[in-house]
């Protein structure tokens, strides 16, 4: 029986540290990579999905246990990204679609750009 | 050493079969013809015979090579239209089955008799004269032998079979919000009338419980039953011995029943005194008996009581006995993780997020339940960040975020999640090692950081709003939905920690008991993966 009264647990205290300070320094070099290397985009775009993907990585196998749980809870994690793979293809189509000029947003309200931030 | 088993496709004999087994004895099973495939345990140590305990002749030869036996067949109520009654089964059957064994030269007899087992004369039913009188001739033969005289044996069953406290879990408390009936000889006095009428929870109910009636059990696990049974057919300095076999506690009805209504996962019910008499009456109509979950003989057996001496059990066959326990006996309820804090009349049982055993999973079912949710939640926000990904590559002139947007806050915001992350997980360490002050100054840490992600946000949004409403360009439309949404979540996170946090604060877990503390931390990490990906996509790309 897996209750939490019988599980015999082992500190991760140390790597808890270590997986939060690799956090901060990730979110800091996230930080800086539009200003460092705005061109070409795609590389960018690249590099900051990179970075987050690891953090999210990071959290999902250290702060949430994956690493340390049952394979069947990893299987569950991972079960909906292919999902999310699937959803970004078809997206990925549609954007196609845009591009080739076939399908509009007739109602889609224009972008102010004047900057607005504080 | 060959054993010859009987009995081996019933609750006890089920796990006496693993038992023998696991003590490395071969094992010879008698079924009755169409019955192998109640067999729960046919492993290869295990030859299956055919016959029936309650005729003589299917027997013949089929002990020979046997050294010992155990006999456990036994009924609890009486068919007589199918021939299954005390005397044939209990009786004949062990008279069979021990002359059988005696003519194949078997060398220890184990017995399963039951407690309460008396002469013809003294005895109030026919189920406890027969068990002695099968005694009787057993103690007659030349075999060396050993009795076990059971209290009540609880245990999870499988497969449908009869095992006490479920069957007592679904008659008595399968009526929802009826009152449960403590039998008593005689009538009930007005006191325990006017306890009857008070709220479940008071303290003249509580009272009600120990007094109310006079029937009281000890009831044994079927798992310290069957460890002594194997040890009883080779263990040296037990033969010829009788044992009375009980655990540990002994229980007043009204305990028990509180015990199991704990297990159900819900609140003590209201208990009222009824009197035997009246049951008894009730029990002499037809329509009337098949209904109610009990006979006349075994209430009868209840109100003469059943506990005893359990010393010389525990102490040679070497058992810890596992006790009688809302979580010993969570299989009566309906394995739904749950809440439920209640004070049963024997004292306080605390059953706190109690999550059952997953015998499919090998996970616990809240922690099964919360990453099947995390997992919708993944499928919910990549359909907002799907939505956003097209209305952004359909919309032309899509902003620089930075011009928009405060980097620099949004930083601190996205380092405060982090920080709460790491705090939370810090604190479920402790807790899971008994460090109550480091566990609760990480959750309280966790509180705060989250709660200050919550009021910047709403800073930031009020400072937006001022200027730029959701309506105002497509741009600002998905970043208030999205960071909307996330900042649901977080609200909804800060929230269950703070009620957690307050419940630490009065002592409400132990290192045994933190499953919201897990929980919660599951779907607060979970908040924090999503924030990683929405701070990268809406303000950094």
């Amino acid at each position: 029986m897996e209750s939490p009264s019988t599980e015999h647990h082992e500190s991760h205290d140390g790597a808890y540290w270590r997986l939060f300070a690799a956090l901060a320094v990730f979110t800091l070099v996230e930080l800086a990579i539009p200003s460092m290397l705005p061109e070409p985009r795609w590389l960018m775009i690249v590099l900051l999905m990179a970075v987050a993907g690891a953090k999210a990585a990071g959290v999902l196998l250290y702060y949430m246990h994956v690493k340390f749980e049952k394979r069947l809870v990893a299987w569950i994690a991972i079960g909906p990204l292919l999902f999310v793979g699937i959803l970004i293809m078809l997206i990925k189509a549609d954007i196609t679609e845009v591009d080739q000029g076939g399908w509009t947003f007739a109602d889609a309200p224009a972008v102010e750009h004047e900057a607005t931030g504080h | 050493m060959k054993v010859f088993l009987t009995g081996s496709t019933g609750f006890v004999g089920s796990y006496v079969l693993r038992a023998l087994l696991d003590a490395g004895h071969d094992v010879r099973v008698l079924v009755r013809p169409g019955s192998e495939t109640r067999l729960h345990d046919a492993s290869d140590a295990v030859d299956i015979v055919r016959g029936d305990v309650t005729d003589a002749d299917s027997l013949d030869g089929l002990l020979d090579g046997c050294e010992g036996v155990v006999h456990l067949v036994g009924i609890i109520r009486e068919d007589v239209s199918a021939g299954a009654t005390f005397e044939r089964v209990h009786l004949d059957g062990a008279r069979n089955v021990i002359d059988a064994a005696t003519a194949a030269g078997v060398q220890r007899f184990v017995l399963m008799s039951a407690n309460g087992a008396k002469p013809r004369e003294d005895a109030v039913s026919a189920y406890q004269w027969t068990k002695y009188e099968a005694e009787e001739h057993l103690r007659a033969s030349d075999m060396e032998h050993v009795i076990f005289r059971p209290s009540v044996i609880f245990g999870r069953p499988s497969g449908g079979q009869p095992e006490f406290a479920s069957e007592l879990a679904g008659s008595l408390l399968g009526v929802p919000l009826a009152p449960l009936p403590l039998f008593k000889d005689g009538f009930p006095t007005v006191a325990e009338v006017a306890a009857g009428l008070t709220r479940p929870s008071s303290s003249a109910q509580r009272s009600l419980a120990t007094t109310g009636s006079e029937i009281e059990l000890q009831p044994v696990a079927v798992e310290d039953v069957a460890a002594a049974m194997a040890k009883a057919v080779d263990r040296d300095g037990v033969s010829n011995t009788t044992y009375d076999v009980g655990g540990r506690d002994r229980f007043r009805w009204g305990q028990l029943l509180d015990v199991l209504t704990l297990a159900k996962g819900a609140r003590p019910r209201r208990k009222i005194v009824v009197p035997a008499f009246l049951i008894r009456f009730l029990l002499g109509l037809p329509i009337v008996r098949s209904l109610l979950p009990l006979t006349a003989d075994q209430l009868d057996m209840l109100l003469a009581g059943n506990v005893c001496d359990e010393g010389p059990f525990v102490r040679d066959f070497d058992i810890e006995p596992i006790r009688f326990a809302p979580d010993t006996v969570a299989y009566v309820g309906t394995g739904v993780a749950r809440v439920a804090t209640a004070t049963a009349s024997s004292g306080k049982y605390l059953l706190r997020h109690y999550d059952p055993p997953a015998p499919n999973t090998g996970i616990g079912h809240a922690k099964f339940g919360m990453w099947v949710f995390l997992a919708s939640e993944v499928m919910f926000f990549t359909g907002l960040i799907g939505a956003y990904i097209i209305l952004r590559n359909a919309t032309p002139g899509w902003p620089d975020p930075g011009d928009r947007l405060s980097l620099g806050l949004t930083a601190f915001m996205t380092f405060l999640l982090i920080v709460s992350s790491m705090t939370l997980v810090l604190s479920l360490s402790a807790i899971q090692r008994g460090l109550q002050a480091r566990f609760k100054l990480f959750l309280g840490l966790t509180v705060l950081c989250g709660a200050a992600f919550v009021g910047l946000q709403v800073y930031e949004w009020s400072h937006f709003l001022a200027h730029s409403a959701p309506s105002t360009d497509m741009f600002w439309g998905v970043f208030y939905t999205l960071t909307g949404f996330h900042g649901a979540h977080v609200t909804i996170g800060v929230v269950a920690l703070a009620m957690i946090y307050i419940k630490a604060l009065r002592g409400g877990y132990t290192e045994t008991q933190y499953g919201d503390v897990e929980m919660t931390g599951l779907y607060w990490h979970f908040v924090d993966l999503v924030w990683i990906i929405l701070f990268t996509i809406i303000y950094l790309i």
